[in-house]
């Protein structure tokens, strides 16, 4: 079975929309159709007189990647390039499990029938055996699944698809391992009529126009590190509350879980990235006061630090984190945030900030955890937030995907400044053709202008030069 | 200025509490002598799983046994049979949120073993004579004790804030909280000409 096209627009009843759906999109060996487009008239490109270029959004599950992921090779290589565990030679868990998934949702999850009994099973003659899988009803209640399911999402997202069925292995030292991503997986009832429900869902909210940047909340949580003169780590937990609008990570040092390294800045959401800009200020003013007595440098940036990566996470709420939605961001801060880092960053990936990093929140918004933490400089901070504002408002409208291409991708990764800066051009160019550009054009073109020429920043130097906080605020004034 | 001048009176309650919480995923491996004359390692099992834990120092000891049942072969894979040894173990939780002002004396601790100890390895060493067995388990640990709350009692009728202005009261504590120092500081005006 091939890629199958679906018109946008469902004329039935719901009823008769999932049976349809089900005609074309399941074969006759309950297999699902390996990639979907969505087919759309002029008028629908045209949605408020913008052109929505970006046919990721209609095309679920792209051929070519599905086509790449035929080859072992290829799916496991493409795995581990993200940071992903893959199986090896020998496939011997304690558990399995099965998630079907749509994007950043998980539909369903199934597991292996546990062994509570070691045999041997000599190499020569292991056949694999046929597992039996039993489905889990509250998946949100387990701890482990809960952890294996972020990895299955995140193979999902790192394979270039959009639905599929994830298996993966849970192995001794609660080791998480991915076995396959199908993207044609053969189906039971249930499964069937998930995948159509999601399908037939996703096509609905792409009809709808969708939410206007102004109704998207953003918020963030810096972090940085403290270190003394002779450059050892300062335990920031003496100085900090954990919890507070100035927090502490929940990273400990040493064998002390009450140590806590990492300073977390917790500025209020607002809709206004420059507010939000205000804030992290405000923020990393008083945290200034409060240490003024100690002899210490402040460092932000990737990994200041050996072994405490430290992040600078956007939190969004108001929307939801497509997969669309994630690789704008990859595409359009991520990666142009790699072009100026500073080179020892790099070794933060892939454990930390890795590509479509993403954590649901509570308060029903999402946070984006790829970025690094860009309190560096005052230049970085409003670049960073405004762009999440205005990629995060726009996305429908952005053309370019260079991350798609694993070429690209490795050379995030591996930190490769001069492939990826080819594309910042492309990417500035993009961006001001957005409406929301014109309200931030200064803080853009300073933010794009900063990498274009490449500049790099360097962690080991206080951030407080660059804000002018105390002890340097009377300085060249 | 006088106790019954504050609009809001604080009490310190007594009261029953999780007062620490701890976990830990434990691997572990133990040698095992062989019977004489086994020839190969068929399975491993193990049953009988129990377990007691105390307070030590800021820490939870879970001490406990299980039977390791190892079914193996001998005489060339002509028979088999099965050997069974009690095995004992201390595991020390430490705790990732431990409340000091609990009242000494009052703790109880509850443990729950959310993984039961599992053999998920089993290898004869090459001379067969030990059998090496790698062992999961996993525990959470909670402290129940008696500490001491404080609340805000109001001492008048609730009826008396409904036609109170909340807002301002929130408000006013918030101004309360500025620290006056750095005056020349104003973020307002200070961030937009800042320059990297």
């Amino acid at each position: 079975m091939g890629a199958v096209t679906l018109p946008l627009d469902a004329k039935e009843s719901e009823q008769e929309e999932l049976q349809g759906l089900r005609e074309q999109l399941v074969s006759v060996d309950h297999r699902f159709a390996p990639s979907i487009l969505l087919e759309t008239t002029d008028d629908q490109i045209h949605i408020s007189g913008a052109i929505r270029t970006s046919s990721t959004l209609y095309t679920l599950n792209n051929e070519k990647q599905v086509e790449k992921l035929k080859s072992a090779k290829q799916h496991n290589d493409i795995l581990q390039l993200h940071g992903i565990q893959v199986v090896g030679s020998s496939r011997q868990f304690l558990r399995e499990y099965v998630f079907s998934i749509f994007q950043t949702k998980v539909l369903s999850v199934y597991r292996s029938k546990e062994m509570t009994v070691w045999l041997n099973q000599s190499k020569k003659k292991q056949k694999v055996k046929k597992k039996t899988y039993v489905r889990v009803t509250d998946p949100d209640n387990d701890r482990e699944i809960k952890r294996v399911q972020k990895v299955a999402v995140r193979a999902l997202y790192a394979t270039g698809l959009d639905y599929g069925m994830v298996t993966c292995g849970v192995g001794t030292s609660k080791k998480i391992s991915i076995v396959q991503v199908d993207p044609s997986p053969k189906l039971n009832e249930d499964l069937e009529r998930l995948f159509i429900k999601a399908v037939s869902d996703y096509r609905k909210k792409l009809r709808k126009s969708s939410t206007p940047s102004k109704n998207i909340m953003l918020g963030a949580d810096p972090e940085f590190i403290m270190v003394t003169p002779k450059g050892s780590l300062i335990v920031a937990s003496k100085y900090f509350p954990i919890q507070g609008k100035i927090g502490c990570d929940a990273a400990w040092l040493g064998d002390n879980r009450s140590h806590k390294p990492i300073v977390e800045l917790r500025p209020d959401p607002t809709t206004d990235p420059l507010r939000l800009s205000v804030r992290v200020y405000q923020c990393l003013l008083h945290a200034a006061k409060k240490v003024q007595h100690v002899q210490c440098k402040w460092l932000a940036g990737a990994l200041p630090y050996p072994k405490y990566p430290i992040g600078g996470h956007v939190h969004f709420s108001g929307i939801e984190p497509s997969f669309q939605l994630l690789r704008a961001l990859d595409n359009y801060l991520a990666l142009p945030l790699v072009v100026c880092e500073d080179p020892r960053g790099k070794d933060r990936r892939p454990k930390y900030g890795f590509l479509g990093d993403f954590r649901m929140q509570e308060h029903g918004g999402f946070e984006y955890r790829t970025p690094p933490s860009w309190l560096i400089t005052p230049t970085l901070t409003k670049g960073v937030l405004v762009l999440s504002k205005i990629i995060a408002g726009n996305f429908e409208q952005l053309m370019y995907n260079p991350l798609g291409d694993p070429g690209i991708q490795k050379a995030y990764y591996d930190g490769n400044k001069g492939v990826l800066r080819e594309w910042i051009p492309d990417l500035w160019q993009d961006i001001k053709r957005l409406d929301d550009y014109e309200a931030y054009q200064n803080v853009v073109d300073e933010f794009f202008s900063f990498i274009q020429q490449g500049k790099t920043w360097d962690e080991s130097l206080d951030l407080r030069k660059a804000w002018r906080l105390p002890p340097y605020h009377t300085k060249k004034r | 200025m006088a106790n019954t001048d504050r609009s809001v009176e604080y009490r310190q309650i007594m009261s029953r509490a999780i007062c620490g919480k701890g976990r830990k995923f434990c691997q572990v491996k133990h040698s095992i002598h062989p019977p004489d004359h086994i020839h190969h390692i068929l399975g491993a099992w193990l049953i009988n799983h129990n377990y007691e834990s105390s307070k030590v120092g800021e820490a939870v000891e879970v001490r406990g046994t299980y039977d390791v049942n190892i079914w193996y072969s001998t005489k060339g894979n002509t028979k088999t049979d099965v050997m069974t040894e009690t095995v004992h173990y201390a595991e020390k939780i430490p705790l990732t949120y431990y409340d000091r002002y609990t009242r000494e004396g009052t703790v109880n601790v509850s443990t729950i073993c959310t993984q039961t100890p599992n053999c998920v390895a089993a290898k004869l060493s090459p001379h067969k004579d030990s059998i090496s067995i790698k062992v999961e388990k996993e525990f959470v640990v909670e402290l129940i004790g008696e500490t001491k709350v404080t609340v805000a009692v109001f001492p008048h009728e609730l009826g008396d804030w409904d036609d109170k202005d909340k807002e301002d009261f929130i408000s006013e504590m918030a101004e309360d909280d500025e620290d006056d120092t750095f005056d020349d500081l104003d973020p307002d005006l200070v961030f937009d000409d800042l320059e990297d």
